[in-house]
Formats: structure tokens, C-alpha cells, sequence
């Protein structure tokens, strides 16, 4: 990246719904390497907390956040817990930490609590809200999709998800939920918990990396799918779109992108639609730059640019991931053509969903 | 964040261009992220224009507003505009993409 390092604590979310095993997977990640110096925030829904018993290494940096789910009731505590984190980390004889990780109670919603890192005028000057990381049970997980909204929220905010119990499932549940994953959020990353090594960089990897295998999985997958979609584009929206109307989609372009339009497109974009959009990913291919510009937007927060000094791999193309509730893809993907891509050639403004070369755009679920 | 990404920052110098080019190509850069964002503010009926280092959004009534970044240029617009912006709207998409 180009600029002044961001000196400020990034916060790391760990989400998933009850039982899927974040609490096995945070004490995981503070006895590995790297863990020593990090705090803890953990939220439990009862009056009774048991998870920082569970967890090991915190050493006087842990705070419990219970009685309330800090997406909604206690969000004012979780704004009050990080503040007293960094003024016993300012004072003498303070816990030092490079990093600050929240878990969530099993039933919280990582949005609110992603709107509260990136908006609130204090915390944003102090910490850095760094990724969600969501466990996913590869058990129970297909019917928690289908049955609990919360479920559904946490993987579509996800940055990374962590596979768990896949030690109890067959390979057959395993791919099916892992498909789904990945229908749902093809912009997060997936690693089976048997297969991680227990290191942070695994668990942070950079967007760049995130957003090329993601693209990969998302041709596969609508590869796979296109038998079964309908003649019709915008039938084909209504059959992969979840019922409670989160969807995703993505946007590419193998045409150069000017990047002031394309900002000053998006800053509008996210200033009308941010509370329909969950996430945006992508990758931006701009003339003059050696590698590509990785953009990341949470709701109405666009994170600062990331220049990449080269490519992933040789297909030098824009491509972006939405995930979104709500919000009409095909409006976006014209709009996206008309303003971003006004200045090409008539040839690249035809029809926005079709199998183009230049430019495609590939519904989710 | 470099002058180009600069453009998503907040504070008045989202219109500055990296140092490393020279006075007048910054001040094409300039005069073009002006014009891209007054390409988009056709529909409100409001235009944005930089006098004596200030800029300020107008409307047809007369109505202004002292604009700090990008965002504020969006926030004005819904104050004192016609509409709001609302990129995804056929008013803003128009049919010949943005002018550069």
C-alpha cells in the first residue's frame, strides 16, 4: 500500500452461531503463534459467563460483555470495552497488545457491530475494524442457513469462515455446505479447521487473494449452475436470490477502469445504498499501475485503497463482489456500465448480463 | 492512500492529485473530479464550483452549501437539491455515461 502505515488497533470479529465453535476457535488463535498479544472482548447473552474461562493466555486483557448481545442492546459497552482496553494499555504497567478480537454471542449480527467499529467518531480514530472471521458448523450448519436469519448474516459478513466438525461430517455434507458458503458469500474465503495450522496469517490473508479464489468459485459454481437457470435474466434473479433477500453478485470488466469515476461512482453508490449493501469486494484494473487497486466497503464505511504491487494471476480484469439485501443487481451492474464505463466503446455497453467478453456479471444465490 | 485514492477521503483534499505530478496536470485532475461529480449532480439541479479554494455547492434557487468531501457533495445535494443522487436512478445514468 501507498501512504502512511495505519498505526491504529485493528479489530477482529469472531462470529457464528451457537454451538458452531468460536470459542474453540479463539483459543486456538491466542495459544498459537502470534496470539500472546492480543485482547479479548467476549459477549455472552447470559448472566453467567463461562467462555473467557475457556480460553487460556489472555493474562489480564479479557473483558466480559454479558447480559445483552452487543449488536443490539449492550452496543454502548462495546463502544465503553474498548476504550478501557486502550486506557490500561496507555497506563503503567498495561497489558500489551497489537490487536484487539471480539467474540460475538452466537445469536449477534456482525453488521451492527462492523457500523460501530467503522462509524463511531471516537473508535475509529483508536482502532482499525480489521475482518470478520465466522464459524461455520459443517454439521448442523445447512439447517441453520435455512432456519436462522442470524446464521445467514453472519456468513454474509464474513472475510473468512472457518469450517468446524468436519471430522463428524461425511464428504457429501461437507461439499454441500461448503457450495453453500460459497453461493452466499463468494468473496469470503473457506478453511477447514482440521486443516488449519493454527497461525494468524491464515486467518487474514489479504483481500487480493480472498477475492481471486472467490471468483473462481463463483465461475465454477455458476458453471454448474447455468443448466438450471431460467431463459429469463431477471426470472434468474428472483431463483438465487435468498428469501430473505440477501443476494450477491459480481461485476467484471477487462477494460481499463478510470479510477476517479469509479470513486466518485462508488462514494455514491455506498452514500444511497449503504444500508442495503453487507459487503463490496473487489479488484480494480486502472491504467498506469503495475498491480491492482483492492477496494473493501462494509455498509456506508469504504475502507482506504489498497494498492497491490502485481497481479494474482494473468487475468488482468475488474472484478467486483456485492453482497447485498435488497438491492437490485442488474440496476447496479447498469449503472456500474453507463458511469463507470461511459468512456469505452459502444461495443462494451451491451447487454449487461450477457456472456460478453469484455464484461460479465454473474448472479449468487 | 495515494492522491488518485484520495478521492474517497475525507477532508477537502479529495480533489488533490499525488505530489509526485506536475502543477497543471493536478489541476486537470482537478477540474475533471469536478466535472465527473457535476455529471452525476445534473438531475439535483445542483452544481459544484471551487472559488478562491472553497467549494461550494449551488442550486438553482440560489440555496449553498460549503462542501468539506465527496461525501458532503452527496449530503448537500439531498439538502438543497431537487433529489437526492441516487446513482442507480435513470435520471443519473443517463444514456451517454460519464463525460471526461
Amino acid at each position: 500500500m501507498i501512504g502512511r502505515a495505519d498505526e491504529r488497533i485493528p479489530v477482529i470479529v469472531i462470529s457464528g452461531f451457537l454451538g458452531a465453535g468460536k470459542t474453540t476457535l479463539l483459543g486456538r488463535m491466542l495459544s498459537g503463534a502470534g496470539g500472546k498479544r492480543t485482547a479479548v472482548i467476549i459477549n455472552e447473552f447470559g448472566e453467567i459467563s463461562l467462555d473467557h474461562l475457556l480460553v487460556q493466555n489472555v493474562q489480564g486483557s479479557c473483558l466480559v460483555l454479558k447480559n445483552g448481545c452487543i449488536c443490539c442492546v449492550i452496543r454502548a459497552d462495546l463502544r465503553q470495552a474498548i476504550r478501557d482496553l486502550i486506557d490500561m494499555r496507555d497506563g503503567p504497567d498495561g497489558p500489551l497488545f497489537d490487536r484487539i478480537v471480539i467474540e460475538t454471542t452466537g445469536l449477534a449480527d456482525p453488521d451492527p457491530i462492523a457500523q460501530t467499529l467503522t462509524s463511531d467518531p471516537m473508535l475509529v480514530r483508536q482502532v482499525r475494524f480489521s475482518r470478520v472471521i465466522t464459524v461455520v458448523d459443517a454439521l448442523h450448519g445447512a439447517l441453520q442457513i435455512e432456519t436462522e436469519d442470524a446464521c445467514l448474516n453472519q456468513i454474509a459478513m464474513a472475510d473468512q469462515i472457518v469450517l468446524t466438525k468436519t471430522d463428524l461430517a461425511d464428504r457429501e455434507q461437507i461439499t454441500a455446505i461448503a457450495s453453500r458458503l460459497t453461493s452466499i458469500n463468494p468473496a469470503a474465503s473457506i478453511i477447514d479447521a482440521r486443516e488449519w495450522d493454527g497461525t494468524w496469517p491464515e486467518l487474514l490473508k489479504e483481500a487480493s487473494s480472498s477475492i481471486e479464489e472467490a471468483m473462481t468459485r463463483t465461475r465454477l459454481l455458476s458453471s454448474r449452475l447455468s443448466a438450471f437457470r431460467p431463459a429469463s435474466d431477471s426470472e434468474a434473479l428472483d431463483v438465487w436470490r435468498h428469501r430473505s433477500g440477501i443476494g450477491s453478485f459480481h461485476i467484471r470488466c477487462t477494460e481499463e477502469i478510470d479510477w476517479t469515476v469509479f470513486a466518485v461512482w462508488l462514494s455514491a453508490l455506498v452514500h444511497h445504498y449503504g444500508d442495503r449493501i453487507l459487503r463490496i469486494k473487489g479488484l480494480l484494473f486502472a491504467p498506469g499501475r503495475s498491480g491492482a487497486i483492492a477496494i473493501h466497503v462494509v455498509r456506508y464505511h469504504i475502507h482506504e485503497p489498497v494498492h497491490l504491487e502485481e497481479w494474482p494471476d494473468i487475468d488482468r480484469s475488474t472484478k467486483i463482489v456485492f453482497i447485498v439485501r435488497g438491492l437490485d443487481s442488474v440496476a447496479v451492474q447498469r449503472s456500474f456500465l453507463a458511469i463507470v464505463c461511459g468512456s469505452m466503446s459502444p461495443s462494451t455497453l451491451g447487454n449487461p448480463l450477457g456472456d460478453s467478453s469484455r464484461l460479465a456479471a454473474q448472479e449468487g444465490p | 492512500m495515494c492522491g488518485a485514492c484520495g478521492v474517497l477521503r475525507s477532508g477537502p483534499e479529495w480533489l488533490e492529485e499525488g505530489p509526485e505530478r506536475s502543477a497543471g496536470a493536478r489541476l486537470a485532475e482537478r477540474q475533471k473530479r469536478i466535472r465527473i461529480v457535476n455529471h452525476l449532480l445534473r438531475p439535483t439541479g445542483t452544481k459544484l464550483t471551487e472559488s478562491a479554494g472553497r467549494l461550494v455547492l449551488s442550486s438553482l434557487t440560489g440555496r449553498t452549501r460549503v462542501i468539506d468531501d465527496l461525501a458532503h457533495v452527496w449530503l448537500g445535494a439531498a439538502e438543497i437539491g431537487r433529489r437526492p443522487v441516487d446513482p442507480l436512478d435513470e435520471a443519473f445514468i443517463g444514456d451517454a455515461g460519464v463525460a471526461q
